[in-house]
């Protein structure tokens, strides 16, 4: 006979000795509940959001004020001298780092870090609202990664940086 | 600002967005309707000032005190909304058992104005509700109206199973008494 432990486990905790009573939660959930309406909460996610940026900076910005991430001289110098030749060499090659989309060493960078994303198809039309990042505009479309892998977006209700970047 | 750092801050938002429903009923019955809001948006930003300022600690001492990361971000949530509903009282000075913190009322459910048949049921289910004790009542908010499962709500409010398991059972057997007489 085996022993409870060597029962393999349960699709869902619920089912641990406690039966839920359906009679009940059914007349409990007879009527729908109040819920946020969407602009607050989008407005919420957005402060959320921010509020992350903030102290992101802020960390970083302290981690430089410790020394630690503060580049030697040498170093530095370097890093210009290999600047200025690939401003040189992209120059002469026909066009600028940012504006020559031809140029295969130049990938696009995303339009916005992080997006409220109200559809994507990933997730079906009726799911519920997705954060993305490295939202992008390839070939017409917006793309980007949510939390369970990347998305195709059907409409943004929300984005991280101000329209005169957006566009 | 790192992937790490953006993904991690990014799960409040994204958790807050997949799981509002349950999050705002919780709240309605801590706080009331007016107040829901405002608690839920006050709990995700403190999240991210706590995290934030673990990462700006992150030293060998740091990391070795740092907690553990929940291990479910929704029991998680209501907990911390919880906490904080318990910190809003003592700062509006509501003596400790004068009332209860999670409480039913009509105002959890939304319901056309003129529709009096839904107004009625709603009378009835916030009646009942508010005649469980206290425990009882926040265990089937949580699981009925937060849709969390019986360990999540063990989690949230820091029971046994076996405990939550007791308080809801109880609380079901009250109810079904009260409604199959009150409910058409």
């Amino acid at each position: 006979m085996k022993s409870t432990a060597d029962r393999p486990p349960e699709p869902n905790d619920d089912a641990d000795n406690i039966h839920p009573d359906k009679w009940v939660e059914g007349q409990l959930k007879s009527l729908p509940t109040h819920e946020l309406p969407a602009e607050r909460r989008y407005d919420i996610a957005r402060r959320v959001l921010n509020r992350e940026r903030l102290a992101g900076a802020a960390a970083s910005g302290g981690r430089a004020a410790e020394g630690r991430w503060i580049m030697p001289l040498w170093q530095a110098a370097a890093a210009c001298i290999v600047a200025a030749i690939l401003g040189w060499y992209a120059g002469v090659s026909g066009g600028s780092w940012r504006g020559n989309h031809s140029h295969p060493a130049v990938a696009p960078s995303p339009l916005v870090d992080a997006a409220v994303v109200e559809r994507s198809s990933a997730r079906g039309p009726d799911a519920p609202p997705v954060i993305a990042h490295r939202v992008r505009f390839n070939e017409g479309h917006f793309s980007g990664r949510a939390r369970r892998g990347s998305c195709e977006i059907g409409s943004i209700a929300w984005r991280s940086m101000p329209p005169t970047q957006w566009e | 600002m790192g992937d790490g750092q953006q993904d991690a801050a990014c799960n409040w938002a994204a958790c807050f967005l997949e799981h509002h429903r349950g999050l705002t009923a919780y709240a309605i019955s801590l706080v009331g309707f007016d107040a829901a809001g405002d608690l839920v948006q006050d709990v995700l930003l403190s999240l991210v000032d706590e995290s934030a300022s673990l990462d700006g600690h992150d030293g060998a001492v740091g990391r070795a005190s740092r907690p553990a990361p929940p291990r479910d971000e929704r029991a998680y949530l209501m907990r911390c909304l919880r906490n904080r509903a318990i910190d809003w009282r003592r700062r509006a000075r509501v003596r400790p058992g004068t009332t209860s913190l999670c409480h039913a009322s009509p105002a959890l459910f939304a319901i056309a104005p003129r529709d009096a048949a839904a107004r009625e049921l709603a009378e009835a289910i916030a009646a009942a509700l508010s005649e469980l004790s206290p425990a009882q009542r926040e265990v089937i908010v949580l699981r009925v109206y937060g849709g969390l499962s019986f360990q999540q709500v063990a989690e949230a409010l820091e029971l046994p199973l076996g405990t939550v398991a007791s308080h809801y059972s109880r609380g079901t057997a009250a109810l079904r008494t009260m409604l199959e007489g009150a409910v058409p």
